[in-house]
């Protein structure tokens, strides 16, 4: 063998282990490849698992802080007007029926509250692994009583029907645990009331001897709950949504304990619900066997009425101007009323952030007091809405929910400060000195600074001169029937009557505007041709007394 | 900028209402003031020479001051249009100011609602030139 055959050799050998190394390295790299890609499906599905947890955990989270800041509103309310009208009772100006107003809202209050808090710690109760059910003989029927009694009352306040129907026959004692079957009845009538404006309630109770349970139907023809909402409303803390609280109030803990009472009477609660139409909510509970000797067979039926409170009167003489406030409820607008009409101040109320916005546009305020939780256009769209359309006067959100969140979507809305409930009587009116004007002399129309001006007197001149025309023309469209052509006509002369400040005039024109109104929609049962020869008679009468004043004679 | 340096339109069909609102413009220092009665009116004007602000009725004949709106902000989207009309319904202020209204003054109105239009103007006025520098100082690096 040469040197060359050797090298030849070496040369194919070392080739073939390039050749062999080559492979493993592609081999290595395969499962290299193999383990990365593994590897990386493992990241994934743990980054995934991760994500979720975060969101669960995130989700988790916002409803408990979205809970709380619910809680601490549905707490600060009622304690805004108990401590407030506690506070004013030490006041010895108080007027009999303002001291009556008082001590009724701090009743009724401290039960709300009361309630509240209840909720709070059944539910905490339910929850601890310890819980247990009372097993006592009770009388079923009269337990329905009370229920009806307790419900009635506010269903007539609503003007609802409301009726408890009972499938006999029916054990009248039934072994339980009553405290908490009363409790579930009472949940779940108080939401058929929260959510129903028309029609009623009707609460069917039945007998299931196979089963040995009493079954138990709460039906309302209220606003109904969506398909998506009824899977959450079940759920802690949850409402059909946000602006549920915010409509309708209550601490979405409900239903929560209500489900889990059912559970532990071995019994379920269930729900079938139409948008629109109304709700049902059915109730079944295990109970104890009877004896045949106990179902009985007749019908009761009890219906109470009940007075609602009354409102504040207002007085006028310290401060000056004209306070808007929108604040939904009557509690907090009668404790502002008392507190605003000590100032000398006038005050305007509101019951939600669309009025607000119309009336604040409407007239002249010095000052809007803001609540961010109302119904229809809350707090924060009103005031968002008057500050893009220029209105310039201050605004200070009056809220019950004290946190920082809250005043900073306020603030960022156009709010110029913020006042939390419960109202801190010293602190209202520091606020209320900061922006009113001050002076012991009411002026009746502060915003019309053009009274003594001499232009303004000649175009004022100039309109009541050019009335009589304007009648005339009037009087002919009327005698026509053209109720169109009178309106446009009317409804020009209104505007510029009251912008020139002919208040009587603008009252009376305002009143013939709402007659064509009535005559251009047709409704039945209104003689407009005499209305309308009555209203203009007192127009007439109003025109001729304003040129006479003004020394102008008929034209 | 002067108060007397901004250019103000006044439309409303009424003459009364143009000459109580040119009044109140006038006592409140605003001079450059002049009035049309219609919608067809204020553009004829607004196209010879644009206005930094219009007072612009809703209820107006031939055209409604909705559309004018329309055609004022086609023709010069800068301008602060402010619009007055008899209805304050919530509706109705919002269609105005979908239209792009910058303002909204519900008849019949005392001259402090002007003011307080005047002070919105003035406030966005400002806020936008003070903007338009910020960018500049940006880009003209």
């Amino acid at each position: 063998m040469t040197d060359k055959d050797a090298n030849n050799l070496k040369i194919g050998e070392l080739e073939k282990q390039l050749e062999q190394a080559l492979v493993e390295r592609d081999e290595l790299n395969r499962s290299l490849n193999l383990m990365s890609a593994h590897f990386e499906q493992i990241i994934n599905a743990k980054t995934q698992a991760l994500e979720e947890a975060r969101d669960m955990a995130l989700s988790a989270s916002k409803a408990k802080s979205d809970f709380l800041s619910n809680m601490s509103h549905e707490i600060r309310t009622p304690l805004t007007s108990i401590i407030g009208f506690s506070n004013s009772l030490s006041d010895e100006s108080l007027s009999e029926t303002d001291i009556n107003v008082a001590t009724s809202s701090i009743v009724r209050n401290a039960h709300h509250l009361m309630n509240i808090i209840n909720d709070i710690l059944d539910l905490a109760k339910i929850e601890q692994q310890t819980f247990e059910l009372e097993q006592v003989e009770f009388d079923l029927l009269n337990l329905l009583h009370e229920v009806e009694e307790s419900v009635s009352l506010q269903a007539i306040e609503k003007n609802l029907w409301f009726n408890v129907n009972i499938h006999f026959p029916i054990p009248q004692h039934i072994i339980c645990d009553p405290t908490w079957v009363k409790q579930v009845l009472l949940n779940l009538a108080s939401n058929a009331l929260k959510f129903t404006n028309e029609g009623g309630i009707d609460i069917n109770v039945g007998y299931l001897a196979d089963d040995s349970k009493i079954a138990i139907e709460v039906i309302d023809t209220g606003i109904g709950i969506t398909l998506a909402q009824q899977k959450k409303i079940f759920e802690p803390f949850s409402q059909a949504d946000t602006t549920t609280t915010r409509r309708y109030g209550g601490t979405g803990l409900g239903l929560t304990i209500c489900t889990k009472l059912a559970q532990l009477m071995q019994g379920e609660l269930t729900l079938s619900s139409e948008p629109g139409r109304g709700s049902r909510f059915s109730f079944a509970f295990a109970i104890a066997p009877v004896n045949k000797a106990n179902i009985i067979d007749n019908i009761s039926q009890v219906i109470t009425s009940h007075d609602t409170a009354e409102q504040l009167p207002m007085l006028i003489p310290g401060l000056r101007g004209h306070v808007l406030v929108a604040e939904d409820s009557l509690d907090t607008q009668n404790l502002v009323a008392l507190y605003i009409k000590k100032t000398g101040a006038q005050v305007t109320f509101v019951n939600n952030g669309q009025l607000a916005v119309e009336k604040a546009m409407a007239e002249t305020f010095d000052l809007v007091l803001m609540d961010i939780q109302m119904p229809i256009v809350d707090g924060i769209e009103a005031t968002a809405l008057l500050r893009q359309i220029g209105f310039q006067k201050p605004i200070i959100a009056f809220t019950a929910n004290a946190e920082k969140r809250s005043l900073d979507n306020a603030l960022e809305a156009g709010c110029d400060g913020h006042i939390t409930k419960p109202i801190d009587q010293s602190l209202f009116f520091r606020v209320l000195a900061e922006y009113l004007p001050h002076g012991d002399n009411p002026v009746e129309n502060a915003g019309d600074s053009f009274l003594d001006d001499e232009e303004y007197h000649a175009i004022r001149r100039t309109f009541i001169s050019r009335t009589p025309k304007i009648m005339t023309e009037l009087n002919q469209t009327l005698a026509q029937q053209d109720w169109q052509h009178a309106r446009v006509l009317i409804h020009t002369f209104k505007g510029t009557c009251g912008s020139l400040g002919f208040k009587h005039l603008y009252t009376v024109v305002k009143q013939i505007e709402q007659l064509l109104d009535k005559a251009i929609d047709g409704k039945t049962g209104v003689d407009i041709q005499t209305d309308a020869n009555i209203q203009t008679d007192k127009l007439q009468q109003e025109i001729d007394r304003n040129l006479k004043a003004m020394n102008i004679g008929a034209q | 900028m002067n108060k007397s340096d901004i250019k103000i339109l006044v439309v409303d069909d009424v003459s009364e209402l143009r000459a109580f609102l040119t009044g109140c413009l006038k006592q409140l220092g605003f001079l450059n003031v002049s009035q049309a009665r219609d919608g067809i009116d204020a553009m004829q004007q607004l196209r010879k020479n644009p206005r930094d602000i219009v007072f612009l009725d809703i209820e107006m004949p031939k055209q409604n001051g909705i559309e004018t709106l329309k055609e004022i902000h086609q023709y010069n989207p800068d301008t602060f249009v402010i619009m007055l009309s008899c209805h304050s319904s919530l509706d109705n202020v919002k269609e105005a100011i979908s239209n792009g209204a910058s303002g909204f003054i519900v008849k019949p109105f005392s001259s402090d609602k002007v003011k307080e239009s005047l002070l919105h103007f003035t406030k966005n006025f400002v806020e936008k030139r003070h903007q338009e520098a910020v960018v500049k100082d940006i880009w003209g690096q």
